[in-house]
């Protein structure tokens, strides 16, 4: 199992957000993360990559435990695309992705010419050579997403945690990033945990789900067998359910519009 | 690396020490330095065979005071760069964690109570100055908020203690003596730069900026948001010390050296950016250059323009103060652009 | 040094603890009635219009020159603070038990209203600079204040007439000014006759270091020129200006004197300093210390004639053998400051 989650207790300030998580990601799967707002899914991530620090529990990932790691080598397994960046200095795309590779370089190292040849090789493969030299802060935000999901590949970690990537792109967007993270997963054997708001992203790309409802998990497994209608009440309430379109797509709709009763 | 940028930096540089090394109140032209620098070297006949004073002149007053003022300004041009980079704010400047008003306080308290020895005004100044970031840092580590913001309001109460202290100092001072001296150093000024400090700044201030140099494409990674930054793998936390500790070092004997210098960490940084971009692998360098010849040059006027010296900061001020208000009008590169609304 | 120690101490712990200071009620508050005697109107140095009473019996001098002027007068009897301060002041208070016994009186910022009130005063001799609104402060709270000025010779013997006339002794205030002419036309006697291109040049240093010059607009330009000098920095406006080593090579002087507030600047630090190396005066050990260690001689005062006759002597030791600068002083300071020099712990 590459991600390993033992009796985790976590919180800001006294009030643990997560109560006792015990989960299990195995190598090569794309995880889908769902819960409600507020459930948990952002802490239980900044726990994986021991940005946050639990109160009780063990993080196991390719069997270190994170706590006992350093920056560095935490960084050299685990790679996190954020939800949107910003910085306050206008840097441009390129710049931003040879930064991802800051846990493999020596401490008075700057990027080389080989470097950068792999920064543009991977700009291709997630298609924004186009503008990989402009300006990041004038981007809009799918493209950002973009470039931060090829800044995490680039650092080239195994797992890579990514935090509701979707939620500030475009229809289109949201499934070009889902379909390159399949994508990505599959070619690279990497392990991929993504916190999504919309179930029906988790039901078409991911092979695992995980549902959180107020800090503890309420069911995990893989996604034919976890995502049903009891789960996904209990995670989002009552009006939720599982319909089968005319050819034979399963989508997930609200229970009670008229249509769909 | 853009060549063309380079190569105009080279030569401005070489533009500010010719005509730095020839521009003064004693009549020493380009002819007479060639003279001088020929004569050093056993070659004579070329120029006419410079004076004993004038070769005086030129190797104890001029010669120290030029490479003093490119020295200074290039290592609080640097540490302004670096600490813009740090607290992630393009309006940081070296000040913003106290060591300039500890700097000053330590040298009024040298003047008023202590010594008229030169000496010991700088070592007071140095030792106040490295307190003072000492305070800011303790107190900004107390908070349970870990954020470099928190740094930032820490200095600017320290700064406003030791600011209040000054003030009592320069209220007591003998107002015929004392007050002048300290008004007068809190200006700024080249005026009594000499081997003797060249000799004690320059150490720390190359040294100072070379680590800063080499470890400047970290600075990149310290821009962004803390988590992201943690993510990426670097401990953003033992490297926020690191940089605030170079960077004050090398403040705090420049300002020791020669008092307070204004808006020059804060502008210099931003007129680079201009030219070369905020990647810091490429700003930093080019900081510390631009920062010591734009010092040169300065302190060329400010000891030759009038036969009296003018304080370095107004020269700092009437350059560097509208310079500022004109990046805000244009908003061109640099670190002043925002988001384009999506 | 102390004091001043002292005095940033309970700066800091009055903003702690609040503590009240402490009341110096002068028995005398009493006694001085608000008749409606004798009065008479003068014109200060300010131009103000002042009606002061006939037979003034206490005066109080905020600035050394009022102090100097008055007991040039014989009035010091008169004075109810300690009028001068620094070296004159320490000086003086090892002599004059009486005045040792006054109260000293810090001016500027620090002045203190209540305490003056409390010493009562009828008068009060502030110089011109001094701040006008405290000026209306001091008046509205019953003192008379007259303003007095000495940036020249002739401005310095102005303030001594106006002084004589407010205390009712111009007749002592007449023979003041003629002993500082006769030193004067002693002086001019000698060198007046030295041409400009002939006269030794002469640089005027302090307070704060060598580098800081006096400019031609100053009072130790009017020194340097009686005594037959000439100011480098003659051309330079203003008060007290800065200049780079380089300017200093340039001038190239032939006397460098140090201001005499500058006693912490040894003379040996500028022989010392290879910056100076290429100066004359440096060169040839020509650099002084202008006296004296008790009393400034080269401040606005009409006891700057002993400097310029220090100075004369200084640039033309051949023309001035036959005087013996102390022996001036001492007759001076008798005369004019109830002391001699010599018992003041004066030395040239």
């Amino acid at each position: 199992m590459t991600v390993q989650i033992k009796s985790l207790t976590a919180g800001y300030g006294k009030h643990p957000v997560l109560h006792g998580i015990n989960m299990q990601i195995g190598g090569g799967k794309l995880c889908a993360l769902l819960g409600h707002n507020g459930s948990g899914k952002t802490t239980l991530m900044r726990c994986i990559n021991a940005v946050l620090k639990p109160l009780e529990g063990k993080v196991v990932v390719m069997n270190k435990d994170v706590a006992m790691l350093s920056r560095v080598q935490i960084a050299k397994i685990v790679s996190f695309v954020p939800q949107s960046s910003h910085t306050a200095f206008s840097f441009s795309c390129l710049e931003m992705i040879l930064m991802g590779g800051v846990s493999r370089m020596k401490m008075w190292s700057a990027p080389s010419r080989q470097d950068r040849q792999k920064a543009w090789q991977i700009c291709e493969e997630v298609g924004i050579a186009d503008f990989v030299l402009a300006s990041f802060n004038q981007l809009s935000g799918g493209q950002k997403q973009l470039v931060m999901l090829a800044r995490a590949l680039y650092q080239d970690a195994p797992v890579m945690l990514l935090d509701e990537p979707n939620s500030h792109l475009d229809f289109g967007n949201q499934h070009k990033i889902m379909s390159l993270v399949q994508h990505i997963v599959k070619q690279r054997g990497f392990t991929a945990l993504i916190t999504l708001h919309d179930p029906n992203l988790a039901l078409n790309y991911c092979d695992e789900v995980i549902m959180l409802k107020q800090g503890h998990i309420i069911a995990s497994g893989p996604t034919e067998l976890t995502l049903n209608d009891v789960n996904l009440q209990g995670t989002f309430g009552d009006n939720i359910k599982i319909d089968t379109t005319s050819s034979g797509v399963q989508v997930v709709v609200p229970r009670y519009l008229s249509q769909y009763t | 690396m853009n060549k063309k940028v380079w190569l105009s930096l080279a030569m401005l540089l070489m533009t500010a020490i010719v005509s730095s090394l020839s521009i003064g109140r004693y009549a020493i032209g380009l002819k007479e330095v060639s003279g001088i620098l020929l004569h050093a070297v056993g070659v004579d006949g070329y120029f006419s065979t410079p004076t004993i004073e004038m070769q005086s002149v030129f190797w104890n007053i001029r010669l120290p005071r030029i490479i003093m003022s490119f020295v200074v300004g290039s290592g609080i041009s640097i540490a302004g760069a670096t600490f813009q980079g740090v607290f992630r704010n393009p309006l940081a400047s070296p000040d913003i964690l106290g060591v300039t008003f500890g700097a000053s306080f330590g040298a009024a308290l040298a003047i008023v109570f202590v010594t008229q020895v030169t000496m010991g005004i700088q070592g007071c100044a140095f030792i106040f100055g490295i307190l003072a970031v000492l305070s800011t840092y303790f107190l900004g580590s107390r908070s349970w908020d870990k954020s470099a913001a928190v740094l930032v309001i820490a200095g600017i109460a320290v700064s406003a203690v030791f600011q209040a202290g000054l003030s009592i100092l320069m209220y007591i001072s003998d107002p015929y003596d004392q007050l002048a001296k300290i008004y007068f150093w809190t200006m700024g000024s080249f005026q009594v730069a000499s081997w003797a400090k060249v000799q004690i700044t320059l150490p720390i201030v190359i040294i100072g900026t070379a680590l800063l140099c080499i470890f400047s494409w970290r600075l990149n990674i310290m821009t962004l948001d803390e988590e992201e930054a943690l993510s990426l793998g670097i401990n953003i936390f033992k490297w926020r010390l690191f940089y605030i500790v170079i960077s004050t070092l090398i403040v705090a004997s420049a300002v020791a050296a020669v008092g307070s210098i204004h808006w020059l960490g804060l502008i210099v940084p931003h007129i680079a950016r201009y030219l070369v971009g905020a990647e810091h692998k490429r700003l930093v360098p080019v900081t510390a250059i631009l920062g010591g010849t734009f010092l040169v040059l300065m302190d060329t006027m400010a000891r030759s323009i009038l036969t009296t010296e003018i304080p370095i900061s107004i020269i700092t001020s009437i350059f560097g103060a509208p310079f500022l208000g004109y990046l805000i009008i244009s908003r061109r590169g640099g670190a002043l652009e925002g988001d384009r609304a999506n | 040094m102390l004091k001043k120690l002292a005095t940033f101490l309970s700066i800091v712990l009055l903003l702690v603890s609040l503590t009240a200071c402490k009341q110096e009620q002068a028995a005398l508050k009493d006694e001085v009635a608000d008749s409606k005697s004798l009065t008479f109107t003068v014109t200060d140095q300010l131009g103000r219009q002042v009606e002061v009473p006939q037979d003034i019996q206490r005066i109080a001098a905020l600035h050394y020159l009022g102090g100097y002027i008055a007991f040039a007068l014989g009035q010091q009897d008169k004075i109810v603070d300690q009028s001068f301060a620094g070296k004159l002041g320490k000086a003086m208070a090892s002599v004059d038990d009486q005045f040792a016994a006054k109260s000293a009186m810090p001016t500027g910022s620090k002045l203190n209203l209540e305490h003056m009130n409390s010493l009562n005063p009828q008068v009060v001799f502030v110089y011109a600079s001094f701040d006008t609104e405290q000026i209306q402060q001091i008046e509205n709270a019953g003192m008379k204040v007259i303003a007095i000025r000495g940036e020249t010779i002739e401005e310095s013997f102005e303030a001594v007439r106006l002084m004589a006339k407010v205390l009712g002794c111009e007749d002592k205030g007449a023979k003041y000014i003629m002993a500082c002419e006769k030193l004067l036309a002693m002086v001019k006697d000698r060198v007046g006759t030295v041409s400009m291109q002939q006269r030794p040049k002469v640089m005027f240093a302090g307070p704060k270091n060598v580098l800081t010059v006096a400019t031609g607009e100053m009072l130790q330009a009017t020194i340097a020129e009686s005594a037959g000098a000439k100011n480098v920095a003659a051309e330079l406006k203003g008060y007290w200006s800065d200049v780079s080593p380089e300017q200093v090579a340039t001038w190239n002087p032939d006397f460098i004197f140090l201001s005499s507030s500058l006693d912490l600047q040894d003379v040996n630090s500028i022989y010392d300093n290879y910056q100076f190396n290429t100066v004359k005066a440096v060169q040839e050990k020509q650099v002084y210390v202008f006296p004296s260690n008790v009393g400034w001689w080269d401040f606005p005062a009409p006891h700057c004639i002993l400097g310029i006759v220090w100075t004369a002597k200084t640039l033309y030791p051949e023309k001035f053998a036959d005087i013996d600068m102390t022996q001036v002083a001492d007759e001076f300071y008798t005369e004019f400051l109830g002391h001699s020099f010599t018992s003041m712990g004066g030395k040239i």
